[in-house]
């Protein structure tokens, strides 16, 4: 196996449940989220020497996550936003999480994507700022606002552990 | 130091965007100041729900990759995707149209089986003159439709009882 096959081989074992579940958050493309996993690396294997000019693996294989996911997605809903597809909640549910998925839901696009992108897959700035293709200025001042909405939101709600002191 | 300044720098070590050097500034600031030590404190409750509320489940994948194939030159193709959503959508229109299209053929103009033309017609193919027949024969039913219509002439509005006047 050559060397480049042999690093997509071990980035997929390392990323592949973090983009699997990626795309099976939105409900539309979670049956075919697998086939969206495939697709993903099939493009990063085409497109190698991108991925070795990127900031880092994950950043890469995350903007290309996205583009599969919108395309997929245009084939259904073509109006649609990949963020606009609401996360399904888990089973068990806590009273003080709903709140909080509401106010996250509030959120416009353009601050609800790197939010998630944030605190699912724990990127950084200069990552979502070339997953989204955007300046990492306008990452950190999105995120900032997103998070002063969530406090914003949830100090008007009884949760006092998330309430300011 | 300005409020939204502050509130910037508490994010982003909520965040876990800042530098080793900037973070121990900041902690030797909000050490000295209480109240911005609470913000923080908000802050990293506020982020901890979010994170909660928005988890995902991690599954490893059940497919390998096809790197193998494209390694050798094979091309790779995706494997064929039913759009299971559209394909139901259409299916349920495709019934509702039927069943439309059903209705309307049954509505009020269309024609109606008469049954009493059918015992009619059934009963002169296979009988020749009315006999006493079993339980279930055509004859005894049109017998019985018969003497039903028979008796509703009879009656009439003055001789039915519903028509009798109370009192007489």
């Amino acid at each position: 196996m050559d060397p480049a096959t042999r690093e997509l081989e071990n980035l997929y074992g390392q990323m592949g449940p973090a983009l699997l579940a990626y795309f099976r958050q939105h409900r539309i493309l979670a049956g075919t989220a697998e086939d969206l996993l495939q697709d993903t690396f099939v493009r990063a294997w085409r497109n190698f020497g991108r991925l070795q000019a990127s900031i880092t693996p994950r950043a890469y294989l995350f903007g290309i996550a996205r583009n599969v996911g919108r395309d997929a997605l245009r084939k259904y809903r073509p109006m649609q936003e990949l963020v606009d597809e609401p996360a399904a909640a888990p089973a068990i549910e806590d009273g003080r999480l709903e709140p909080m998925r509401a106010a996250i839901a509030r959120l416009p696009p353009s601050h609800r994507e790197p939010l998630l992108l944030k605190l699912q897959q724990e990127l950084t700035y200069v990552e979502i700022a070339e997953v989204l293709e955007i300046p990492v200025g306008t990452v950190r001042s999105r995120l900032h606002h997103a998070v002063a909405q969530l406090k914003l939101a949830l100090n008007s709600t009884p949760h006092p552990e998330t309430r300011d002191p | 130091m300005k409020p939204e300044t502050l509130d910037a720098l508490l994010i982003d070590r909520s965040l876990g965007e800042l530098s080793p050097e900037v973070e121990e500034l900041l902690l030797a600031y909000l050490e000295a100041d209480p109240a911005a030590a609470g913000r923080q404190t908000g802050l990293d409750a506020t982020l901890r729900t979010a994170r909660e509320s928005v988890a995902l489940k991690l599954d490893r994948p059940r497919r390998t990759t096809p790197f193998a194939e494209l390694s050798q030159g094979r091309p790779w193709r995706p494997r064929v995707r039913i759009a299971w959503p559209e394909i139901l959508r259409l299916a349920a229109g495709l019934a509702a149209g039927i069943v439309l299209g059903w209705q309307i053929t049954r509505g009020p103009g269309a024609p109606k089986p008469e049954s009493s033309t059918a015992l009619h017609a059934v009963a002169a193919l296979g009988e020749s003159k009315p006999s006493p027949a079993g339980f279930w024969s055509v004859t005894r039913a049109l017998a019985q439709t018969d003497g039903r219509a028979a008796r509703r002439q009879d009656r009439g509005p003055a001789g039915s009882p519903l028509w009798r006047r109370p009192g007489k």
